[in-house]
């Protein structure tokens, strides 16, 4: 019995990456899962880019007295964009990289949970992805006070000249997990069928 | 893994089991149940197990025997069955959504989302000896909009404001007098900002028409200071910028002027007071009210809707 027989299994061959793929390919192929995975697309990146706006969202968005279209435009408007200012352009592209892979987590997570049930394993991993992902959104602004503060209780001064990548390393780690976490659910479906073809 | 309640014979998945169940035993994978026919197995799984039944298993199911009736899912599966009859996991994952989101809407709507408590700017943490601060436009009393804004001079994120967002918002709306802008500087990013901070306190009292160049020369030049040589750094800068200040007087200020120590420490309190966690950090005030507060250097239209400019 080893320690690694409770750990969650990592990809380690180009195997195991082709059957994520196929996993995926076929998954998609499916109009109501490719459905769940556009529609989860708008929704992960809220989760990335409303907490660090959250009381703007509350006071403007879904509450005062501006027209629908403008509080529309307004949360749209948090948006990372290719000549905004609030997310450098390595941060943008992770963030959307990183908000395709939840939707296409949570397009899997739906078909496994349609035909299997619920697995804490994946459900959870699945959470910490989409978790750490807010934090890489929140922490790529300058000056999270969060990261700050976890730095300096680890006693590492100088804090963010530290992050060359002004806290965008976050959103690196939760592509990462993201990633893993696919790798979970397709995991998950070894040995049996998606939509009539074998996963081994 | 999945073992077949009729012979034990293990399976690597549920669908295979399911299709093993009924091929050798007729019979049931989630109960163990046998039956002398399929089309009894099929109406057995859609009036007890409709629950499990993946999409091809309630295809093939309901293609053989139709969709059953309520009273054959009584007769086959019992009336708790019955009642609950077609409630599948697609049903409960697609209420949920729907619940999620009809929630937070309705939330929305009917207002369970209080928003902004209306408070005077003379009363608002961010508004903290406001009139001592350096201010674009017109004046506060003079404007329908003010902005006030928490930065730090070696935040690259305010660098990015700064540059992309503050002259679209100098053009469109300082200029023509719709809103005053209001900069508060408060060192927490890079340990040079800290005298870097000092300095445009400095600076401010010195000449507060020098104080825009100075705060935009740091913006822009941020890769020039680190903690070993903002001081000399920054009053060659001041030289360099030709604003009728000697650098190397308002450095000396900066290290040794206790109301500069104290214009620093008025705006850390009114940030920390404020509950501003990160720089830049906006907050905003319509006709002297706060409205709400932005973080990070979002887009001018983001400001735009917010004031409702």
């Amino acid at each position: 019995m080893t320690l690694r027989q409770y750990l969650p299994p990592i990809p380690t061959t180009i195997a195991d990456v082709k059957t994520v793929a196929r996993v995926c390919r076929l998954v998609l192929s499916a109009p109501r899962y490719a459905l769940v995975a556009i529609i989860s697309f708008p929704f992960s990146m809220m989760l990335f880019v409303v907490p660090r706006n959250f009381t703007l969202v509350v006071d403007t968005v879904l509450s005062g007295s501006l027209p629908l279209l403008s509080r529309l435009a307004l949360l749209f408007g948090l948006f990372p964009t290719l000549n905004g200012a609030a997310y450098t352009l390595i941060t943008g592209v992770l963030l959307y990289l990183t908000a395709a892979i939840v939707s296409i987590n949570v397009a899997l997570l739906a078909y496994h949970v349609r035909e299997y049930g619920v697995q804490l394993q994946t459900g959870a991993s699945g959470t910490l992805g989409t978790l750490l992902g807010a934090l890489g959104a929140g922490c790529a602004s300058c000056g999270s006070a969060l990261l700050a503060g976890v730095l300096s209780l680890l006693g590492i001064s100088g804090s963010l000249t530290l992050l060359p990548l002004d806290g965008a390393e976050f959103l690196l780690v939760a592509l990462v997990i993201a990633l893993l976490s696919i790798y979970w659910v397709a995991d998950a479906l070894r040995g049996g069928m998606v939509r009539g073809c074998p996963i081994r | 893994m999945p073992q077949c309640p009729v012979c034990d014979d293990q399976y690597d998945a549920g669908n295979s089991l399911r299709s093993h169940a009924r091929d050798a035993h007729t019979g049931c994978s989630y109960c163990g149940e046998t039956f002398e026919q399929t089309d009894a197995l099929y109406r057995h799984w859609l009036a007890v197990h409709p629950e499990k039944l993946d999409s091809r298993a309630e295809q093939e199911a309901t293609d053989a025997v139709g969709e059953l009736s309520f009273e054959e899912r009584r007769r086959h599966g019992g009336l708790g069955n019955a009642l609950s009859g077609g409630v599948n996991r697609r049903t409960v994952l697609g209420g949920l959504a729907a619940l999620g989101v009809g929630g937070f809407g309705a939330a929305a709507a009917t207002g369970a989302f209080d928003g902004a408590e209306p408070q005077p700017l003379s009363e608002h943490p961010a508004g903290k000896a406001i009139d001592s601060q350096p201010i674009l436009g017109d004046g506060l009393d003079e404007t329908a909009a003010t902005i006030v804004a928490f930065e730090d001079p070696s935040c690259t994120s305010c660098a990015r404001f700064e540059q992309q967002v503050l002259p679209s918002l100098r053009e469109k709306h300082i200029a023509t007098g719709n809103v005053s802008f209001v900069y508060r500087g408060i060192p927490i990013i890079y340990p040079w900002g800290q005298e870097a901070t000092r300095v445009l306190e400095a600076v401010y009292a010195a000449s507060p028409e020098a104080f825009e160049p100075v705060k935009s020369a740091y913006y822009d030049q941020q890769r020039r200071f680190d903690k070993q040589t903002v001081w000399s750094e920054s009053s060659a800068l001041i030289n360099e910028l030709d604003i009728g200040l000697n650098g190397k007087d308002i450095v000396n200020t900066a290290q040794t002027d206790e109301a500069v120590e104290r214009a620093v420490q008025t705006d850390l309190s009114a940030s920390r007071s404020a509950g501003v966690g990160s720089t830049p950090t906006f907050f905003l005030f319509r006709n002297g009210e706060y409205q709400s507060k932005i973080v990070g250097p979002q887009r001018l239209s983001v400001f735009e809707s917010a004031l409702n400019l």
